[in-house]
């Protein structure tokens, strides 16, 4: 205890009691004694920490509850799901942040919870559609893009992708019941016929590339309480959030997950929160649920009805989106399955609404129609999740068009601008296709580091008619709806420069293999 | 904490930035748990009683008013109620505005070193009035400032300066220099 502290009191005890301005000698060794005897008012240290962590999360959800906002996309979809979407100081929660919400189509306003710099950075990205024209060509060559050459996906056992196969089992005459032969899969080609016309585009046809200005905001005044205590994250500079996922600790509740360098936003069970649908014994056995029943299924109409009303509810808007459709391929492989009593019949319906960009369709590099998807769960009744929803303007370049309608006819013939595999000893099965329209067909063009560019090609979107082939086996049901082909020259040039891989045909060799001897309980 | 620097934290954690809340925290819940310790003498509940004040005080934020007075008078003000509503709570029938006289040394819910320390200025603290018991531990043991003082206690700064100096000679003139020295000394804090 040094010197200057003890006359300090002294000091202060004369200012209380003038009479104790002769006793200042008498007062020294005094204080001292008395000081080194006071009572410790302190309290912990960690305590006050603990507790300060407490106050400021009752003060943030406090805030949230009674803080009035604008109409924000994200507010509504809290106030529909009954309460704070978000759980404070739980270990539920993976991050909490409070984040701004904005509205398909307005510009942000500077809520409570947006910093000056987070308001600037949130413009056009949560604006719908808007396109941007840019000089032809702007975005360089398309050649690296993953696109619609390569894009095609491979096809799997009982797909169809573009001009793929699917391996189909083919058991060999002949071979006696203990000298079974394999079973070979014999490959099965698809192809398409269509009747009408094409025309040829202009030379010029448009690429659109995603445009989204969503940049992570900053957690500038917050990063002091998000560090569970374990870490002062205000010591870090410019910390922005890129992922934030919040959680509905409720019966049948909800996990959101946002994504602030996609600009996209999902919705998913909270598992924690969801009955399973696997019932388990005492001892930890479990059973699987039952399958479903063909006479569980709602129509597509009770389906459709559900996903909106869910949508409508957590306040996503479909303005962007055009008929929703459900995807019923499955049914395809039912109808042609030789089983139909041992297929399983998808529990979870999905509704797929397609993005419309300048009045198209945008469809995926398989084929497949683009949009956010809601998922909708038989054995539940509702919807289980959503997404991913996101929102972009777009930049639109001119590029060169193929123009060569004999190019464009046989990469409708291949069912997509693939590599040819040529033909085989399989089965070929050939589908008619019905309507063409104009459409974008999604590409990634991916770059060496960083972020890959998403692009919406013009392409030439041509309908299935799936009853022009009688299918009798699951593996010649071709498992998409459209056939897809793009319209940019370059695309064709890259797939004429692809090597040609042959296709393995059957071997003699391996038909006459033994099957090997079962694996006994023994062993 | 100076009241400039109080209203400007207010008023940003109005716009909901929580963490300006956090500075106030920081500067008012060490002073807060002695204004609390002083009078229940005993650190867990003292600890209890600190998180309740701070609880309460989020929870009604929004209805204070700086044009009444300073938050840390408003805190102290809660803080004041809470150990009120702990001794109604646990010393059914009792004085509950003798908060000060309700810490009994001789209860095992005393810190051990409270009691002796305490004991030798109990007697004479004791003889004041209890408003005037809780005027002079916080001018003194606290160093509040009379106008928070008066904030805390409902009443004139005038009318707390005189209380605080009639306190004072009343205590001079029971105590011997000692006890005297101690109970001033009790409450200081570097």
């Amino acid at each position: 205890m040094n010197k200057d502290r003890i006359e300090k009191i002294i000091d202060d005890l004369c200012r209380l009691e003038p009479s104790l301005k002769d006793s200042r000698q008498e007062l020294r060794p005094v204080v001292e004694k008395l000081l080194a005897a006071r009572p410790e008012a302190q309290p912990d240290s960690r305590l006050l920490a603990d507790l300060r962590q407490q106050v400021l999360a009752a003060l943030e959800k406090r805030g949230a509850a009674k803080r009035p906002r604008p109409s924000f996309v994200l507010k509504d979809f809290l106030a529909g799901l009954g309460r704070p979407a978000y759980a404070i100081g739980g270990a539920a929660l993976a991050l909490l942040i409070a984040v701004p919400l904005l509205k398909l189509g307005q510009q942000p306003t500077a809520g409570p919870y947006l910093s000056g710099d987070l308001a600037a950075n949130q413009k056009s990205a949560l604006t719908t559609g808007q396109i941007s024209s840019v000089a032809d060509q702007a975005f360089g060559s398309l050649a690296e893009a993953g696109g619609p050459v390569s894009g095609q996906p491979e096809a799997a056992a009982g797909l169809g992708g573009g001009g793929g196969r699917a391996p189909a089992s083919v058991p060999v005459e002949g071979a006696a019941p203990n000298d079974t032969k394999m079973m070979i899969y014999r490959p099965v080609t698809f192809s398409f016929s269509y009747s009408g016309e094409i025309e040829a585009p202009d030379s010029q046809v448009e690429v659109l590339k995603f445009d989204t200005a969503v940049s992570r905001p900053s957690l500038a005044g917050w990063a002091g309480q998000l560090g569970l205590g374990l870490i002062d994250l205000s010591r870090l500079n410019q910390l922005k959030a890129q992922t934030v996922s919040l959680s509905e600790d409720h019966e049948y509740g909800y996990q959101i997950s946002i994504n602030y360098d996609e600009g996209t936003v999902s919705v998913y069970q909270n598992w924690e929160q969801w009955p399973q649908s696997y019932s388990c014994d005492a001892d930890g056995v479990c059973q699987p649920p039952s399958r479903i029943q063909p006479s569980q299924l709602p129509d597509d109409a009770k389906v459709i009805e559900s996903a909106d009303a869910f949508l409508r509810q957590i306040g996503i808007s479909t303005a962007s989106y055009g008929q929703p459709v459900v995807d019923s391929r499955w049914q395809l492989q039912y109808a042609a399955s030789d089983s139909p009593e041992d297929y399983w019949i998808p529990d979870v319906l999905t509704v797929t609404y397609p993005l419309i960009v300048n009045g198209k369709k945008v469809y995926d590099p398989s084929g497949s129609l683009f949009g956010p998807q809601v998922q909708y769960s038989v054995r539940y009744q509702r919807v289980i999740g959503v997404g991913p929803v996101s929102a972009s303007d777009f930049l639109a370049s001119k590029y060169p068009a193929q123009t060569d309608v004999s190019a464009i006819e046989k990469a409708v013939e291949r069912g997509g601008l693939n590599r040819w595999l040529g033909p085989t000893d399989g089965d070929n099965v050939e589908y008619q296709l019905t309507s063409s329209e104009e459409a974008y067909q999604l590409t990634y063009r991916y770059r060496s580091g960083g972020r890959p560019d998403k692009l919406l090609v013009s392409a030439l979107a041509f309908a299935v008619d799936h009853d022009s082939v009688s299918a009798s086996r699951t593996e010649e049901v071709y498992y998409n709806d459209f056939v897809v082909v793009p319209l940019v020259k370059e695309f064709y040039d890259q797939a004429d420069q692809l090597p040609q891989i042959e296709p393995r045909t059957v071997s003699p060799a391996i038909e006459s293999l033994p099957v090997p001897p079962p694996v006994s309980d023994d062993e | 904490m100076d009241q400039s620097t109080e209203r400007k934290l207010l008023e940003r954690c109005r716009h909901g930035d929580s963490e300006a809340f956090g500075e106030i925290y920081d500067a008012y819940a060490r002073p807060l748990y002695a204004f609390i310790y002083y009078k229940v003498h005993h650190r867990q509940t003292a600890e209890d009683l600190l998180g309740q004040v701070w609880l309460k005080a989020v929870e009604n934020l929004d209805r204070f008013n700086e044009k009444r007075g300073r938050i840390s008078s408003w805190l102290y003000r809660i803080a004041r109620n809470q150990v009120i509503d702990h001794y109604r709570r646990h010393v059914p029938g009792a004085d509950i505005e003798d908060v000060w006289g309700l810490a009994d040394p001789a209860s095992a819910e005393t810190d051990a070193d409270t009691r002796l320390k305490v004991d030798m200025v109990r007697e004479h603290l004791t003889r004041l009035k209890p408003t005037e018991r809780e005027i002079v531990i916080m001018r003194v043991w606290q160093e509040l400032s009379y106008a928070e003082i008066a904030e805390i206690v409902g009443k004139s700064q005038g009318n707390c300066k005189v209380i605080y100096s009639r306190a004072v000679a009343k205590l001079r003139d029971s105590m011997p220099l000692a006890a005297w020295l101690a109970f001033l000394l009790a409450g200081w804090r570097p």
